[in-house]
């Protein structure tokens, strides 16, 4: 093989190198976005936080007993005109808060021993923490789109095209060269 | 964070890479017409010499089968070629939905700022979000 022949074949086997180290590089960036895009779904996917999860059942539970004893009526004990007869006329949505008056702190444990076993097994998270979380994820995920768009670019300008990806953010692809640096 | 924007530059590069990837998928339609069309009339070359040979210029057994043979691997060869080139067309239509996409995307997030588009997208699908519909 000739000195010219063997350099031109060291060239277009250093250039295909390089294109497969574009190439992957890409690949590895776009793979870092979707691991962030499953750790995004995974904390957007947490449960409220036991506590609020128990402040929520107490008031629950404190609105319909109460709402329920409020509903129980008892004017046919004491209506002058006849001799009283217990008529409460309370509606079925009423009996459970009626219960839950006349039992309330049972009634709390048995749902409360529900929740614990559901923490046991579940990761909660706060709403405010969840935002945040997600915000830095979000953050985390637009650097990882501007620095695919340079490397598409710069793949493009040394004649290696690269398909970009129909959901890319446009923000990226449509920013200014000078911004992708 | 504030990005400055290239909109117009950047949805034409788009839209050129759509229409590249359009004229692909032109040339691989003609290319697999053509070759359709040399299947086809290998057939019926071959349904001809089946039944009547001496039209097409064949006597003999051993001139005909040998004809049939020829006629028999051309269609298996092109398709085998046409296989090959329906893969690289439903590629090629992939690329061409995921870039007419990307560049629908664009442009609605273009038109939805503000954003300067080239004159050659000003007609093209304005969608019913960005059109506030």
């Amino acid at each position: 093989m000739s000195g010219v022949v063997k350099k031109i074949a060291a060239a277009i086997g250093g250039a295909g190198k390089a294109a497969a180290d574009v190439r992957a590089a890409v690949e590895k960036l776009r793979s870092d976005r979707l691991s962030l895009l499953d750790e995004r779904e995974a904390i957007e996917g947490m449960a409220t936080p036991r506590d609020e999860a128990i402040a929520a059942l107490d008031a629950g539970l404190d609105s319909l007993a109460d709402r329920a004893v409020e509903a129980v009526s008892i004017s046919s004990l004491t209506r002058p005109a006849r001799a009283p007869t217990f008529v409460p006329n309370v509606a079925d949505g009423d009996l459970l808060g009626l219960l839950i008056a006349a039992n309330r702190d049972n009634i709390r444990d048995i749902i409360v021993d529900r929740l614990d076993e559901f923490y046991a097994q579940h990761a909660a998270m706060s709403a405010a923490d969840k935002a945040a979380a997600i915000a830095a994820i979000d953050a985390e995920i637009f650097q990882l789109e501007l620095a695919e768009e340079a490397a598409v670019r710069a793949a493009e300008s040394a004649g290696l095209a690269i398909e970009r990806r129909e959901d890319a953010d446009p923000r990226a692809v449509l920013a200014a060269d000078a911004a992708l640096t | 964070m504030d990005l400055a924007f290239d909109s117009r530059q950047r949805l034409h590069h788009l839209r050129q890479q759509r229409e590249q990837h359009l004229a692909v998928m032109r040339d691989l339609g003609r290319e697999v017409a053509d070759l359709r069309a040399v299947v086809n009339a290998a057939q019926t070359r071959l349904r001809q010499l089946e039944v009547q040979p001496g039209e097409i210029g064949f006597t003999g057994r051993e001139a005909i089968a040998a004809e049939a043979d020829r006629l028999a691997k051309k269609i298996e060869d092109v398709e085998a070629e046409l296989a090959e080139l329906s893969a690289r067309q439903a590629n090629a239509s992939e690329a061409w939905n995921s870039s007419a996409r990307l560049l629908s995307r664009c442009l609605d997030f273009a038109r939805e700022r503000g954003l300067p588009v080239p004159s050659a997208l000003n007609d093209e699908g304005i969608s019913i979000r960005s059109a506030g519909l």
